[in-house]
């Protein structure tokens, strides 16, 4: 339950990017979060596949503003994390499929940034460090490559995370084994 | 009732999946998660387009089959709204959907007119003479 309430709170204070839009992002996060009843939030147009669009739109605007995100406390990097949190608590696996790619390329284009943001919200943190792991047993990946990435960014997950943070993570990362 | 059909039959660690429709056969094989394996049924689906991936060739959004809401895993007491039937070449391309080598993926996806509306059957079955 603390867990979940964190989780809200994250939702509520990430999603202000416009008053327009964040009652949007806001509704479909939670509806995505806790399997509720979309058909509210469509009216008349509702129909199974718009509210699947709907949430793939959503994936593909935060990923954009992830990789642009400048805000003081990096709250387009921590939508879309926690955007690929919640598809794995819902077993989206679709999203789950993008976001083992995105997620990889969004840390090796910023990983001092995304670092930050899991300092912020740990109850991502191993969920995170597994699709980082994830990402080098997918499609064509390589997962021998796995301890050079590690290595690289050891540094700067202690930097970030403390050593606590960093060792949770690296159990998590290495738990991946397909 | 369903203008399409599609037939994935499993057989082990991959399977083939069938499709005749728009005067276009495929018969090819396909792959999936070995740890997110579809409950065996019938699940209507739509012709679609995913925002989480890219085609590999025209990096436009990735052709997809949406399978739909509450498609049923594993031992059947967990359901997925994420499932696709889309490219792939092999097992390491899926975390729980149905993955197809990209050109016949592409021909089965070119037949089904139109999108938007759940006018394909995805069928699901286990074994070889199924």
């Amino acid at each position: 339950m603390r867990r979940l309430a964190r989780v809200a709170l994250v939702v509520a204070a990430v999603l202000l990017a416009s008053p327009a839009q964040a009652a949007d992002r806001s509704d479909l996060l939670i509806h995505h979060l806790l399997d509720l009843d979309q058909q509210a939030l469509f009216g008349d147009d509702y129909t199974p596949l718009a509210e699947m669009e709907a949430w793939g739109e959503l994936y593909a605007a935060a990923r954009e503003e992830a990789v642009a995100d400048d805000s003081a406390d990096r709250r387009g990097i921590k939508t879309f994390m926690l955007i690929g949190w919640i598809a794995r608590q819902r077993a989206d696996f679709g999203t789950i499929e993008g976001f083992n790619t995105d997620f990889k390329a969004l840390f090796d284009a910023r990983p001092n940034d995304v670092l930050a943001a899991l300092a912020d919200t740990e109850f991502m943190l191993p969920e995170m460090c597994r699709y980082l792991a994830g990402f080098f047993f997918f499609e064509d990946a390589d997962p021998d490559k796995r301890q050079g990435f590690v290595d690289a960014n050891t540094h700067r997950m202690e930097r970030h995370l403390g050593e606590a943070g960093q060792a949770a993570c690296l159990d998590a990362f290495w738990a991946v084994k397909s | 009732m369903a203008s399409y059909e599609i037939t994935v039959r499993r057989n082990g660690a991959a399977g083939k999946l069938e499709f005749t429709g728009g005067g276009v056969s495929v018969n090819t094989t396909c792959w999936w998660d070995a740890n997110h394996v579809i409950v065996a049924g019938e699940y209507p689906s739509w012709r679609t387009r995913m925002n989480s991936k890219k085609d590999s060739v025209t990096k436009e959004k990735r052709p997809g089959i949406w399978l739909g809401k509450n498609v049923p895993y594993g031992d059947g007491s967990k359901t997925s709204d994420g499932i696709f039937i889309h490219e792939g070449t092999g097992p390491s391309w899926s975390d729980g959907c149905v993955v197809l080598k990209r050109d016949e993926m592409m021909k089965m996806w070119n037949a089904i007119i139109p999108d938007g509306t759940a006018n394909v059957l995805v069928k699901v079955v286990d074994g070889a003479g199924a």
